[in-house]
């Protein structure tokens, strides 16, 4: 038998070119009636750049207004400033992934915690603050290090998982204590006030973890009990 | 007979076959074959020459540089569980090898040129001229007769033939002519040395071999996602022809050829020629046949008769 269509001979007996999915017609055997389709058309994903385009307008708008309020009231940039650079911060986090087909969260993460950064720092300019560089910018770039880190292990390294996971939650543990580091080189307050409960408890669900990945049997316990 | 490409290459693993079918048509029917061609004889140790790293010794003093645009990628539906569709087209080797001496190219040449044609065939029925890629395959050079080595393991590199569909149309006779020049230009003894040195140099970098297995495993992952299947959209592997006995003739029926998909490779093609038919194996771990379609519509249209087989899924149609 040959395909039709695609002009290919085909083995005996099969009822659909391999190719091109077009029905094969053997003279010889009679025609099948049945009352539901051939095959179903299946769903195709749907396009998010649509929506993009709306939030992106809808953004734009709501930023305009907000300066045309704030300039016509006030003569300048008051509180209008930290709402924009809300809008813009929510816009980098939720939308702007929207515009590519395959966003890389890689890529996108770091995007984020910059954006949260000069956020930042615009709140500490206009505040008149000195706790940026001493604070806020080493928190940024060690959460944005650890999660990027995290993401890129869970999506290229196959398997692992309660290693990757146990991991995370030790280096957010540690995480905490840095940060109240930084808290008390920038404005005095105590060492380890509360970061001590953090790193504790981070240290025992991350060490179950870790204790979960070298043990399969506990491993396959917890898939049961989870679902997962 | 399934092998891991870090044991050996295609050369190694025909050898281990058809030793394999020598040994078992002896002992089963208790006929002497003479170890001719590929066969060996498995009474002797080894020569060196035949456990030899051809790599290391063979390597240019000056790494080739390894930049290359980035190739259209292949994609579609991932078939579900893991499912590998594989389509076997049959030609008759003369009429295929009449075809490639009408191009005044090699076979291998003629079924690339005929797949970049069906690549840039997709492109241009999904994306505009100016956002298209480059149309590659990759093909394996197997590097034994360039540099004289009867090694058993792995010497083989790739090169990545194609066109650049952003240029303008590429007549199949044009094609045929850019690859088979690109296969003459890049399968030389001094580029395949550089291309050698790129990949063992690495090995020389002291801080490297002292790394740990776990952080040389990972940064080895990246750098291959990076860089190691960018330059082409699918590997066309040709086994030209495996030379058996005459007294194993009755009892070979067919042989074939298949290599699996890769990471970002979801089709594949190997091609191997026996007993005056050449089996094309087409394997794919996604749904939609376009790139089979397209390849063997026009294996057809070239005059070239193709037998199908195929263990596609009854249980649903493939899309088109």
């Amino acid at each position: 038998m040959y395909c039709v269509k695609c002009g290919v001979r085909l083995q005996d007996g099969v009822s659909r070119c391999p190719l091109c999915d077009t029905p094969v017609w053997n003279p010889g055997e009679p025609a099948q009636e049945h009352g539901y389709p051939d095959h179903y058309p299946r769903a195709q994903k749907e396009s998010a750049l649509p929506f993009a385009v709306a939030m992106t307008v809808i953004s734009v708008l709501a930023i305009a207004v907000i300066l045309t309020i704030c300039f016509r009231l006030y003569g300048e940039l008051r509180w209008g400033g930290y709402v924009i650079g809300g809008i813009m911060l929510f816009y980098c986090i939720a939308i702007l992934p929207c515009w590519f087909r395959h966003p890389l969260i890689e890529v996108f993460i770091p995007v984020d915690h910059a954006a949260a950064a000069l956020y930042v720092l615009y709140i500490c300019l206009k505040t008149g603050g000195r706790w940026f560089m001493s604070f806020a910018f080493p928190v940024i770039l060690i959460s944005c290090v650890l999660f990027t880190a995290v993401a890129c292990l869970l999506k290229h390294v196959r398997g692992g998982r309660a290693f990757i996971l146990g991991g995370c939650l030790l280096g957010l543990g540690g995480f905490t204590v840095l940060i109240e580091f930084f808290q008390h080189l920038t404005f005095g307050t105590p060492m380890f006030q509360w970061s001590l409960y953090s790193l504790i408890g981070a240290a025992v669900a991350g060490g179950f973890l870790l204790l979960a990945g070298m043990i399969p049997a506990l491993r396959g316990t917890l898939k049961k009990r989870f679902f997962f | 007979m399934e092998c891991f490409h870090a044991v050996t290459d295609g050369h190694g693993g025909s050898v281990f076959l058809c030793n394999l079918t020598a040994h078992y048509l002896e002992l089963k029917y208790g006929i002497e074959i003479p170890r001719e061609g590929l066969l060996l004889d498995l009474n002797q140790a080894p020569a060196p020459e035949e456990l030899e790293d051809s790599f290391l010794k063979n390597a240019a003093e000056v790494a080739a540089a390894r930049r290359e645009e980035k190739s259209f990628r292949l994609r579609g539906t991932p078939e579900r569980r893991g499912f590998r569709t594989l389509t076997t087209g049959i030609v008759a080797t003369q009429d295929l090898l009449d075809a490639a001496h009408r191009y005044k190219v090699t076979v291998t040449a003629f079924i690339a040129a005929v797949m970049v044609e069906s690549i840039i065939a997709m492109q241009d029925a999904r994306l505009p001229r100016k956002r298209q890629r480059v149309a590659k395959v990759t093909i394996p050079i197997d590097l034994r007769r360039l540099f004289g080595s009867r090694t058993l393991r792995n010497f083989s590199l790739v090169l990545n033939v194609g066109a650049d569909p952003r240029y303008g149309d590429y007549t199949l006779e044009e094609l045929c002519s850019a690859i088979w020049h690109q296969l003459g230009a890049g399968a030389t003894r001094q580029n395949m040395a550089g291309m050698i040195a790129a990949n063992v140099q690495p090995q020389q970098i002291v801080p490297l071999r002292l790394a740990p297995v776990f952080i040389k495993n990972f940064a080895m992952d990246l750098v291959y996602r990076r860089i190691g299947e960018r330059g082409g959209s699918l590997t066309i592997s040709n086994i030209t022809g495996l030379p058996l006995p005459a007294v194993m003739d009755p009892y070979v029926t067919r042989m074939e050829f298949i290599i699996g998909p890769q990471r970002s490779y979801p089709n594949n093609c190997a091609i191997l020629s026996c007993g005056g038919k050449t089996y094309i194996n087409m394997i794919r771990n996604t749904r939609e046949s376009e790139l089979e379609r397209r390849f063997f519509s026009r294996l057809v249209e070239l005059g070239i008769p193709v037998d199908i087989e195929s263990n596609r899924r009854s249980d649903e149609s493939c899309t088109v």
